[in-house]
Parts: C-alpha cells; sequence; structure tokens
C-alpha cells in the first residue's frame, strides 16, 4: 500500500461522528451492516433520505436539506460514488465539510477518463478499460471530489487510444 | 520583504461623533492599489516619542480607487496612535501607508452573509455592504453602538431594505438577540464579527450551542498591542541586546534597530511575524500559534518577554 496523497479522501468510522442537536443521514440503498449501526447510533428524531436504487437522483436529497438550518449534521453511509455525490449536493446547500460524515460502507467507485472526460463506474482494479474511449487506463490515486471519482490515464503511452 | 509604502495625503477629515472621525486619504504619486471588501491597511503615524503602524480596515467603496477612507476611534487608554490621529493630524498632512491586505473577506461558499457589527467594529463592513449591494449578495446587518458617542455610521446606512440592516442604540435599551439572529437561518449562512470582544465571545457561544461550527464564523479580532512591563531581548546571532519599553511592542522595538520582520495585522492574528526563540518566559498575546508551538516561537507584534528574564530570539 502507498502512502495517501493529500487528495487522497478520508473516510470517518461510526465513533467519530461528532455531537450535533440535530441529524440528517444519507443511505444508499442495500442492507448493510454499517447501516443498521449507523441507524442505532442516532437520535431517533434523525430525518433519513434513504433512496431504493443504488445509483439514486442526490438531488432529492437537497429537498431535505432546504429544510434544514445550521446545526445539522450530515451522515452520508454508501460507497464513494455515493458519497461524494450526496456531500457535493449538500456543500451547494451551504452545508461546510465539518457539517459531514463520510462513511464509506461498500467498494464501488468511479473514475475520470482524462482522454474522452466521461465518469464510469469501475472495479478495485487499477487496470482498466475505459468504457466510452476504449484507451487501456491505469487509475492513479488522485482523486476529485468536485467528481467524486479517481484519474484514469493512458497505461501505455505507445498505444493511447482504444482498439476497435 | 516589506511591501512598499505608498504616500497618501489626507485631503478630508470629518468628525462623524464625539470620538469617532473619519479620514479619507488620497494618492500623491501614483494610483492607489485595489482591494477587496474586509481588507485593511497599515497607517505609519509619526508620534512625538516613536513612529506607530496602526492597522484600520477600509471602509469605502472598494470599486473607488480614487481615494481610501478609515474611521478612527478616539481610544482612552491606547498609547498614542488614535489620539494622534484625532488630534495632531490636519488635512492637506502626508501620511505613509501600506498596500491593503485581507485578512477578513468574506466566504466564497456562504449564500447569506450576517454581519454582526459593535461600534467602530461597523467600517470593515461599510465596504462589505457596498459590494454586496453591487453584486445583489444576500445579506443581512446588526449594528450595535451608542447613540451619541458611537453611531457613526447609522445614517448613511439608511434607508434599507425590509430587514438588510438593524441597528440597537444602547442608550436607548436596544439589545441585539444573537440567538434570534441566528435561529431560523439557512444552511449556506455564514457570520461575521467585528467589534468589542465581547460581543465576538457572545457570538461565538450562541453559535456554539445552537451546533454551528467555527468554520461559519468569521472575526477581525486585532486591536493594537496593549502594554505590558519593560524587558530585555537578545538577538543570539546578531549578539544584539534591546530595550523593549512598557507601551511598546517588542515588534516595534524590532523595527527601531532596523530589523525587519514580514507582518500585516499587527495584532496576533496573521502570523506573518512568527519568531522563533530560544530560551527566556514569554507571556503568550495572540490568537495565532498553537500550545504546542509556544516553547519555541512568539508573535512578536502583540506577545512580550517577562521583566525578570532576558528573552533570546533566534535573529
Amino acid at each position: 500500500m502507498s502512502h495517501a496523497i493529500p487528495s487522497t479522501p478520508r473516510y470517518t468510522t461510526l465513533a467519530e461522528i461528532p455531537k450535533a442537536p440535530r441529524y440528517l443521514l444519507a443511505l444508499q440503498s442495500g442492507d448493510t451492516e454499517v447501516a443498521r449501526q449507523l441507524l442505532q447510533r442516532l437520535p431517533y428524531e434523525t430525518r433519513l433520505w434513504q433512496p431504493e436504487e443504488a445509483a439514486a437522483d442526490v438531488s432529492q436529497l437537497n429537498t431535505l436539506l432546504q429544510a434544514c438550518h445550521p446545526g445539522t449534521h450530515l451522515c452520508i453511509s454508501g460507497d464513494e460514488t455515493f458519497i461524494w455525490n450526496c456531500r457535493n449536493q449538500a456543500q451547494a446547500a451551504g452545508l461546510l465539510d465539518a457539517e459531514m460524515s463520510l462513511i464509506k460502507a461498500a467498494d464501488g467507485r468511479q473514475a475520470y477518463c482524462v482522454h474522452c472526460s466521461q465518469l464510469q463506474p469501475i472495479s478495485q482494479d487499477d487496470e482498466v478499460t475505459c468504457q466510452h474511449c476504449g484507451v487501456q487506463l491505469t487509475i492513479r490515486e488522485h482523486f476529485s471530489k468536485r467528481l467524486g471519482a479517481y484519474m484514469g490515464v493512458c497505461l501505455n503511452a505507445d498505444q493511447p487510444y482504444g482498439e476497435r | 520583504m516589506s511591501p512598499s509604502p505608498i504616500q497618501v495625503t489626507v485631503s478630508r477629515i470629518e468628525s462623524l461623533t464625539p470620538v469617532i472621525k473619519e479620514f479619507t486619504l488620497t494618492a500623491q504619486d501614483r494610483a492607489l492599489p485595489g482591494f477587496s471588501p474586509g481588507s485593511h491597511i497599515q497607517l505609519q503615524l509619526p508620534t512625538p516619542s516613536r513612529t506607530l503602524k496602526n492597522a484600520y480596515s477600509l471602509l469605502s467603496d472598494p470599486a473607488d480607487l480614487s481615494c481610501y477612507r478609515i474611521a478612527v476611534r478616539l481610544q482612552e487608554s491606547s498609547r498614542g496612535g488614535s489620539r494622534y490621529l484625532h488630534e495632531r493630524v490636519r488635512e492637506g498632512d502626508h501620511l505613509q501607508i501600506t498596500p491593503p491586505a485581507n485578512l477578513f473577506a468574506p466566504s466564497s461558499r456562504a449564500q447569506h452573509h450576517i454581519l454582526i457589527a459593535g461600534g467602530i467594529g461597523i467600517t470593515p463592513f461599510m465596504a462589505y455592504r457596498t459590494e454586496m449591494l453591487r453584486q445583489g449578495i444576500s445579506h443581512e446587518l446588526h449594528y450595535a453602538y451608542t447613540g451619541g458617542l458611537t453611531h457613526a455610521y447609522v445614517e448613511a446606512l439608511q434607508p434599507a431594505p425590509n430587514g438588510q440592516v438593524t441597528t440597537y442604540d444602547s442608550r436607548r435599551g436596544e439589545r441585539m438577540s444573537i440567538e434570534q439572529i441566528l435561529s431560523g437561518q439557512p444552511l449556506g449562512a455564514q457570520v461575521y464579527i467585528c467589534g468589542p470582544e465581547r460581543l465576538l465571545q457572545a457570538v461565538q457561544q450562541t453559535a456554539a450551542d445552537l451546533g454551528w461550527p467555527e468554520a461559519r464564523l468569521h472575526w477581525e479580532a486585532f486591536a493594537a498591542p496593549e502594554p505590558g512591563q519593560p524587558f530585555q531581548v537578545h538577538l543570539a546571532r546578531q549578539d544584539k541586546t534591546l530595550a523593549v519599553g512598557a507601551d511598546e511592542s517588542l515588534l516595534e522595538a524590532l523595527e527601531a534597530s532596523e530589523i525587519d520582520l514580514p507582518n500585516l495585522c499587527r495584532g496576533g492574528v496573521c502570523g506573518q511575524c512568527v519568531t522563533p526563540y530560544l530560551s527566556g518566559q514569554v507571556e503568550h498575546r495572540d490568537n495565532y500559534l498553537p500550545p504546542s508551538d509556544q516553547s519555541r516561537a512568539l508573535m512578536p507584534c502583540v506577545s512580550r518577554g517577562a521583566c525578570n528574564s532576558t528573552l533570546v530570539l533566534d535573529l
């Protein structure tokens, strides 16, 4: 395992969730052990948003956020794609990073291909083929919080194009 | 290391209240540099005993670079800077200032800005408000003052659209309810405080009680250094010993000996003048250094040595 670089995302454990007057919980679908523990740990009045599909429309979260006031702490639990989509939605609504706990509960992640600018779900492998332009990509450690994705760059400089 | 000073002419002095005067500063030889709301300048004041450098917020329109305007409250217990400005400086006088620096800029992430001013603390918000009105940025201003004494900009801020400006005159018993101000705010709200220490502490306490993280609060806490006991300082690398007077800061004593350290706020918040020391007792008075660094560094703009031991600086 290499050292974490500054852009490596950091996730919190359940024990690290700070005290707050009110909580909002965004939970990715899929019955995980983490979700059960979270529901147990947070107060009864916690508002819950749990979309049915794994790739949810996070703008629904915005409706809940618009009714919140400072003093609300948002816990987001799911895979990295879900976490960062929710986090960016919450940030746009005015929530600060200090007011969010990001709990990684599943392995799903996505990559951004720097050659064709497309986002795509990827496995945990660090070498993949871009689903859009076909270039063989190496998945770099560099993570974009804005995109919620790891950077994918051409693996082999002698073959900077897809095989068709 | 320090930016080159700008020569200005005091083109206008206006008494706004018995204790607050507004000074308009106009450039002599070159255009004034641009600034953002919340910026301050350092004004060099050649008082009879020594040259003071005091920081003042710019209150004029950031889009108007024909002049800078500052407002100065006469401080009874000051080291002479405000008294000098009030009693000695005349229209037509020449002064030196530093280019503007900003330690109190509005957050680019905030969607609604809550400005809380106490007395002379209104000055940075005058520039904020001009800019926010121009750009149509959502904000509200709460301005507490003492009628007949520190009401400098009450009239200038009226009339304002509903709810944008609320004034509180302590002479009339009008009290600011910080809890009411902070309650029911949208998620995009951030707070800015400029005023006396007790106002800052009251807002910090209420915000903490409501569960607001510190990152939602911004404040301007710098003030002129407080006097203390005289002490001795030894510069280890230059093998030189200086005496620091009771009403002089360590930074001023170093500058008087032509040792120039970078500095912006001269009030213990910006961190520019951080200086390592090797031995001696230090009275830390800044809001910058974490306790873990206080055993080897100090902020000479406000912090002092103790009178019974020599402070040894790594300079």
